[in-house]
């Protein structure tokens, strides 16, 4: 019964996702999953507590909404921003030539569709025709600079 | 139960943390996933046994709290490592940084160039997967990798309505 409702509570979080995703919104993507993730989750807690208390089948619904939310999360940015997902979905049109897959998929048009998000979610500002990093930027840079360093990814 | 995996998990992590970080299998793409992969099956074989013996104290719940906590760590991680990597727009961020500090203009071109190396990369990684063939220079989904494609068409439909029909 728990585990429904978490699948239930899920379904229902990418429904009303679908639909936010095509309401007049200024938020990216993600956020407006919070918007509609975040509540339906601290509901899914409260009605798993009080009908179930924190028992194995009450945490198991709720970590399983998490779980499930995070794959979302993850599957739609993947498909929203991935090389490969994106040369995935232009291949469906058919074959294309090995040496016209760089014309038809323009990497200037890639740094220029990163850049245009990284201007708008406020990690890069630009001002009198100049780029520069915010303090938010900053911190992100430092940030991924310190996992890339335990990662060993920069050793390599 | 929730303490037992807690446990196994903190294991995983710092087996990884103090020793095997430092080891060249695993700072592959390949390497990094099959630890968490090979994890994932072990903590779901484990709990099924415990499932199995267990059915009215541990049970279906029990192989669910498994598999969600499990998930919920390898998913993290590999997303983290994946993005410390080579995020692209990190590596945006960086340059933006470096000709801010230098007092030149972001060199765009070569991240582009990047970009470019690494569309040939993926081309080689999804032939690998089996997703994609190349025949006489021309790139092609092979059947899988069409249902694959159909699938993140559907959600990029359902996520990027107004970029639907580009695909």
């Amino acid at each position: 019964m728990a585990i429904v409702l978490a699948l239930a509570a899920f379904v229902l979080a990418v429904l009303l996702h679908g639909l936010a995703m095509r309401a007049p919104l200024q938020l990216d993507s993600v956020r407006r999953f919070m918007l509609i993730g975040v509540p339906l989750g601290v509901a899914l807690v409260t009605v798993s507590l009080a009908r179930f208390g924190p028992t194995l089948p009450g945490i198991a619904a709720i970590l399983l909404y998490a779980l499930l939310c995070e794959l979302y999360i993850f599957l739609f940015t993947l498909v929203l921003s991935s090389v490969s997902a994106t040369m995935l979905i232009m291949l469906r049109r058919g074959p294309v030539q090995a040496s016209a897959l760089a014309s038809v998929y323009d990497p200037q048009e890639m740094v220029q569709l990163r850049l245009d998000r990284l201007l708008r979610n406020g990690f890069v500002a630009r001002a009198s025709g100049r780029f520069s990093v915010t303090e938010k930027g900053e911190r992100l840079h430092r940030i991924f600079t310190g996992l890339r360093r335990f990662f060993g990814h920069e050793s390599r | 139960m929730l303490l037992a995996i807690a446990v196994y998990l903190t294991a995983h992590f710092a087996a990884y943390v103090f020793v095997l970080r430092h080891r060249a299998e695993l700072r592959s793409e390949n390497g990094i996933s099959m630890y968490h992969f090979a994890s994932a099956v072990f903590a779901g074989l484990a709990g099924v046994v415990f499932a199995v013996l267990e059915p009215n104290r541990f049970g279906l719940s029990g192989l669910v709290l498994v598999l969600s906590l499990h998930g919920i760590y390898s998913l993290s991680f590999l997303e983290l490592w994946s993005l410390a990597q080579g995020g692209y727009s990190l590596s945006i961020i960086a340059s933006v940084a470096q000709a801010e500090a230098s007092g030149t203009e972001p060199d765009f071109l070569a991240l582009a160039a990047i970009g470019e190396a690494k569309q040939d990369d993926r081309v080689a990684a999804l032939v690998r997967l089996g997703l994609v063939s190349g025949k006489d220079g021309r790139i092609a989904l092979t059947a899988r990798g069409g249902r694959i494609a159909f699938l993140l068409h559907a959600l990029r439909r359902w996520v990027q309505p107004g970029e639907a029909r580009k695909g």
